[in-house]
């Protein structure tokens, strides 16, 4: 059986939503990617995968309340879904099958 | 959180007022088309279409002042020079050329002074329309809390509106990249 499989920043906007857990919106999810990811990505990259997994069924969102410092505009929270988390889960565990018995050669970058 | 404008001058609070009118109505105007009432966007737009013009003027304004000083040193000089010799002529329109330049950049750091808690460039703001309007609001809004929150406090008001100018490209490369990959597999598809 064909399973779909993720693209890097897929998985990485993946584990910024586990992480968040209630708490993951467009700032908090770029700022983890960031700062925990140690990648820098744009909110139009985050939004665009956001939308794109959204359609696939591995995320869904809900609209938030507003805040003064966002100009009285409404925050789109996200969260993974039970499919989101299987494919992530699968995704992760074919890198790390890929990678058994590889680590003399990756030098003891783990 | 919006911090007011610290007022340095007549022409500068007014240029803040502006800026925020505008961004009140840039607000009402994506409320407007998320709701598809195109009758009331329309009005929105040409009003703000005029803010914007009057916004023009208000940058424009150190500008215009300092050329105004530099050709009025200019007619001076040539006044004072007449039938004293070239040399005599052109250096006294150098050095009015150079005081209108220095009258323009000690007015250019007042207004940058002035406007050092300003709002996030309201051209960006204009572009980001063309963004898809699923996640327009959300991602105005996240533009908005970081550079209120964390850019403009830590790095100034310049970096601030430099990073708000790369994402807004960034958003709009992202999607219109996207809208182009679509096209062309359902253009793969057709043929």
């Amino acid at each position: 059986m064909r399973h779909a499989s993720l693209g890097k920043f897929e998985q990485l906007v993946l584990l910024a939503l586990l992480r968040l857990g209630d708490n993951a919106y467009g700032v908090s999810i770029r700022r983890e990617i960031e700062e925990t990811g140690k990648q820098r990505t744009s909110f139009g990259a985050v939004y665009t995968t956001l939308d794109r997994m959204e359609a696939k069924g591995y995320v869904k969102s809900w609209t938030g309340e507003a805040t003064p410092e966002r100009g009285g505009r409404a925050k789109r929270y996200f969260k993974i879904t039970a499919a989101g988390a299987a494919t992530l889960r699968r995704s992760i565990a074919v890198a790390q099958q890929m990678t058994k018995g590889l680590e003399p050669m990756l030098g003891g970058a783990r | 959180m919006r911090a007011q404008p610290s007022g340095c001058g007549k022409s500068m609070s007014r240029l803040n007022e502006v800026r925020n009118i505008s961004s009140e109505a840039f607000s009402v105007l994506l409320l407007c088309a998320r709701r598809r009432k195109w009758g009331y966007c329309m009005q929105i737009l040409g009003a703000l279409c005029r803010l914007y013009l009057v916004w023009l003027f208000l940058c424009l304004l150190p500008l215009a002042i300092a050329f105004g000083v530099g050709v009025a040193l200019a007619w001076l000089a040539m006044w004072l020079s007449h039938g004293k010799g070239d040399r005599w002529m052109y250096l006294t329109i150098g050095v009015s050329c150079l005081a209108g330049m220095v009258c323009g950049v000690i007015l250019r750091r007042h207004a940058d002074r002035a406007n050092k808690t300003g709002s996030p460039p309201l051209t960006a703001q204009y572009l980001l329309l063309l963004v898809p309007p699923k996640y327009r609001e959300n991602l105005v809004g996240d533009l908005e809390e970081e550079y209120w929150t964390r850019l403009s406090p830590a790095y100034g008001r310049r970096w601030a509106a430099l990073w708000y100018w790369w994402q807004v490209v960034a958003a709009f490369g992202h999607f219109l990249l996207r809208l182009l990959t679509g096209l062309a597999a359902a253009w793969r598809l057709i043929r």
